[in-house]
């Protein structure tokens, strides 16, 4: 079996290795342009039944992509395989007779339909140049139309008697009609209204579930690609650089453009907008007729430029820049970084690499006291303006019947009010989240009655006394408890961002999935985060759990890791 | 280290703005009529809107819904054929509604100025964004060549195009688009302009480049005056306006500040469009919720309210059939809505994000 036959197997349609270059021939009558390298070794499949999303700006090269798929252009290199057959090896007449199975809809229902046809002979002009059966021809037609929620008594009508939408719609009866696997879709909403955009897409997901064919679905604005996709590929300057499963390419995206990319999406909710921060992107997109060397994405990487500054990788001066060296001798390969997610792999950034080994060494020799006046005075290194942030501790450790959360439970609610203590102590304001304090409660919030181990760590103090060591003072800041879930990913960090607060100290237990996301989220904003070591659990098991060392383990190698402060002597 | 109390938020929201200032930029009662073959075609119908000093206000709509025929008659760049027939447009205590184009032409570029959405079609291809800079500065400004350039470079720089001593001498065809759009920013906002009417300046443009081209505007609103933003992005509007007005069928459908038009919702058709979009926290495995229909042709006429056939609310109701609903306050202070039964929209009902 070879590589390509590998990559295809399970798969309708497959890209191998596919490259194209336009121009860079002269002749007598036109002067050489420089060559454009519109797509580099391609490599990508579609499954049956599922949509492949491609993303990128203007000049990515993901029409070219769409392009190819049809053969409506040669591939210089690789092989296209649709059902096994490689469509680049076919002559003209045979891949004519192939092309009934791929199909492509275009983004413009205005000029992609001859004004002088009517809706009965546009679509069933496809049928006739593919030379169906006159009898087949009526009932396709009729089965057709409906299917695109058209009435089939409108066959009589012209293309300007329909608006933009329902135009859109005869442009995917006439893809349709031919009954393709695949149907390659350019931009199919970008030119109708933003009411209208919600109709074509709902169609063509009941379109899927009721045929089962497969999309190429080929779009720049990032939110409709995630609402129709099942996994998504991102290009930049002809190379795919991430592609994956949806979820796990918007949630955890892993190359720096990716990030850039969803990070420069708004969202429609204005609190969070306004205290958003994107992720930097130098310049604009560069041009494919002077590829820059190495990995292409060097020139506006931000995350190269930190990484050279840092000192952590071999630099080299390139232009006026310094740079990684292997930022620019090198193309990353695509690689596994985790089931079914590839990505070109960036350089690993870890910040932690700037404080020194021998530091580290000393921190983990200190005690807890002197760990936290360290965080406290900023002796340790970062941020003007420190706060704790305790969040969710408590719902973590009342989760009922998980005997495993135990230890962690007095541990942290240990550490957490000896880390009040010492913020009041050098009036540093505490940022409490929805759990901790809950406002509505009589007695201050205080969950501590309820769970056993809160109740053996404050046994003997009076409840007001422990309430004062707890409750929110003048200085602090309360998110109460409607604040958007951590879960949402970009809340606490973007927050963070707006309150000028430039250290996070996670507080709590490991294994809440809400520490956990929130933790990633902050890393990925250019926060440092750190947590005491008890509050690392090295056991897993909860719910939705896994440690604050599988952050480490899973991201550690694009981004900054979660500094694990001092194990604290107090529990021996 | 920081010692001074943080405010205390007891709410995820922030504080209520303030009550709005006096505006510079008053729309009164504006209409706007185009001939159609059955009469005339009004396509901006008894608009009012108002701006304030370094106010962002954001106009939402489809199109054909007279966001932009509304400001283009308010500067007075009408299409010849279409006419202004009630209204007034009062611009820093002038009615600019009825001034002569000489007169207007002067207050065009000094106190109001305006960028479109295509950034090629906005340049002249033959000749070099400097000297078409310099024509805008020296048409208004007493400046020598020289001069005029040296102006035209700060503003290059200004809306930071590297290098501009080098490119103001280059042709718009050898910029990118969202340099374009900056060339056309630094035309609108060479004669310091008070008010500046951005229409969906970033529409053309990627992502990446669309959130730079804002956040230029927006810094340049926080320096020079008011910002007035067309779009149809309600991510856009999340992000850069103060105040928002939602339009429909050339009129003001619902309009307030930001907060209270994103929480409570007051209009069914600013709910829909909310249900319609997709965006990158809402929930994948739902079908959105389109508009079921078709916007009404422009300037076409109905009794009732122009939403009525596309409305969930309406359900045919009489009044939503033959009266027309006015503009009146709704859910919060200074948020207005046009519709007969606003109150029955619960402001849970208004969003399905979080």
């Amino acid at each position: 079996m070879n590589d390509a036959a590998k990559v295809d197997e399970g798969s309708l349609f497959t890209m191998h290795e596919v490259s194209k270059t336009f121009g860079g021939t002269s002749s007598l009558f036109k002067r050489a342009r420089p060559p454009v390298q519109a797509v580099d070794r391609v490599l990508l499949n579609i499954k049956h039944g599922e949509t492949l999303g491609l993303v990128g700006e203007t000049g990515s090269g993901k029409s070219t992509i769409g392009r190819l798929a049809l053969r409506l252009v040669d591939p210089d290199r690789g092989s296209i395989l649709l059902g096994g057959m490689d469509l680049t090896r076919l002559s003209e007449a045979e891949m004519r007779r192939q092309r009934s199975r791929i199909q492509m809809v275009f983004q413009d229902p205005f000029g992609s339909l001859d004004p002088r046809m009517t809706v009965w002979d546009l679509v069933r002009e496809p049928m006739i140049v593919h030379r169906a059966a006159s009898a087949e021809i009526d009932t396709r037609f009729v089965a057709t139309m409906r299917l695109v929620g058209l009435d089939p008594a409108l066959a009589g009508r012209y293309p300007h008697e329909f608006s933009g939408g329902q135009r859109q719609r005869i442009g995917i009866a006439r893809a349709l009609v031919l009954i393709p696997q695949l149907l390659v879709l350019d931009e199919p909403v970008s030119a109708l209204d933003v009411s209208i955009q919600a109709q074509i897409l709902n169609l063509l997901r009941d379109v899927q579930r009721r045929t089962g064919i497969s999309y190429l679905f080929i779009a720049h604005d990032l939110a409709v690609v995630r609402h129709v996709s099942t996994r998504v590929a991102v290009m930049y300057l002809g190379r795919i650089v991430e592609i994956g499963p949806r979820d796990l390419l918007y949630g955890a995206p892993k190359h720096p453009y990716t990030v850039s990319l969803l990070s420069a999406v708004p969202t429609p909710d204005p609190v969070r907008e306004r205290m958003r921060r994107r992720a930097p992107l130098i310049g604009e997109i560069g041009s494919a007729s002077a590829m820059p060397a190495g990995c292409n994405f060097h020139p506006r990487c931000a995350r190269a430029r930190a990484v050279a500054a840092s000192g952590q990788a071999p630099t080299c001066m390139f232009g006026s820049e310094m740079l990684p060296e292997r930022c620019v001798a090198e193309v990353p390969p695509l690689a596994e970084v985790e089931a079914g997610h590839f990505s070109r792999v960036p350089l690993r950034y870890n910040r932690r690499g700037a404080v020194g080994a021998n530091r580290r060494k000393d921190l983990m020799s200190e005690t807890r006291e002197a760990n936290y006046r360290g965080v406290f005075d900023g002796s340790i290194g970062f941020g003007e303006r420190p706060a704790i942030i305790v969040i969710d501790f408590i719902r973590a450790y009342t989760t009922p019947g998980e005997a495993f959360f135990a230890l962690g439970v007095v541990n942290a609610v240990e550490e957490s009010v000896e880390l009040l203590a010492t913020a009041r102590r050098n009036q540093v304001p505490v940022i409490y989240t929805k759990v901790l304090y809950h406002p509505r409660g009589a007695d201050g919030g205080l969950f501590v009655r309820k769970v056993p181990a809160l109740r053996k760590l404050v046994a003997g103090e009076p409840m007001a006394e422990i309430d004062s060591r707890v409750r929110p003072a003048a200085q602090d800041l309360v998110i109460a408890k409607n604040y958007p879930s951590c879960f949402f990913g970009t809340s606490l960090a973007s927050s963070l961002i707006g309150l000028k607060v430039d250290t996070t100290i996670l507080v709590g237990c490991s294994t809440s999935g809400c520490v956990r996301a929130t933790a990633v989220d902050a890393i990925q904003y250019g926060f440092r985060v750190i947590v005491p070591r008890e509050c690392v659990g090295d056991r897993h098991e909860g719910p939705h759990d896994a440690s604050l060392f599988d952050i480490n383990a899973k991201y550690g190698d694009v981004l900054p890791k979660v500094d694990v402060i001092a194990r604290l002597a107090a529990n021996a | 280290m920081s010692t001074s109390p943080t405010t205390l938020v007891s709410d995820s929201r922030p504080p209520q703005r303030r009550s709005r200032p006096a505006p510079i930029l008053s729309i009164r009662k504006l209409s706007t009529a185009f001939p159609g073959a059955a009469g005339p075609l009004v396509l901006v119908d008894d608009i009012s809107l108002d701006v304030g000093p370094g106010e962002t206000l954001a106009v939402v709509g489809e199109s054909g819904s007279g966001k932009t025929m509304t400001f283009l008659s308010a500067i007075g760049l009408l299409p010849s054929y279409g006419r202004i027939i009630a209204g007034q447009v009062i611009l820093d205590g002038h009615d600019l509604v009825g001034l002569d184009d000489e007169s207007i032409r002067r207050l065009r570029g000094t106190t109001i100025a305006m960028v479109f959405q295509d950034p090629l079609s906005g340049l002249n291809p033959v000749f070099t964004v400097g000297e078409q800079l310099i024509e805008v500065i020296r048409a208004h400004v007493p400046l020598s060549r020289r001069e005029a350039k040296a102006r035209a470079i700060g503003l290059l720089e200004r809306v930071r195009i590297p290098d501009p001593s080098r490119r103001v001498n280059d042709y718009p065809h050898q910029f990118s688009g969202g340099m374009r759009q900056r060339i056309l920013i630094a035309m609108a906002i060479a004669l310091q302009p008070k008010v500046l009417i951005a229409d969906e300046p970033t529409t053309a443009l990627d992502v990446t480049v669309q959130a730079e081209i804002l956040d230029l505007l927006s810094e340049l609103q926080d320096e020079t005056g008011m910002l007035v933003l067309i779009t149809h992005d309600l991510g856009i509007v999340a992000r850069h306006a103060d105040h928002v007005a939602v339009m429909y069928a050339g009129r003001v459908v619902e309009e307030g500040a930001i907060d209270s038009v994103f929480s409570t919702t007051s209009h069914p058709y600013t709910v829909s469009l909310f249900r319609s979009i997709p965006h990158l926290e809402a929930s994948v495995d739902a079908p959105l919720t389109p508009i079921e229909g078709q916007p009404p042709q422009a300037g076409s006429r109905r009794p009732g309210c122009a939403f009525e056939l596309r409305c969930f609310l309406s359900a045919g109701r009489a009044d939503c059939r033959t009266v027309r609903p006015a503009l009146l306050s709704a859910f919060s202070p200074g948020q207005s809505s046009a519709c007969h039964h606003w109150g029955e929209l619960g402001a849970a009902s208004a969003r399905q994000i979080t």
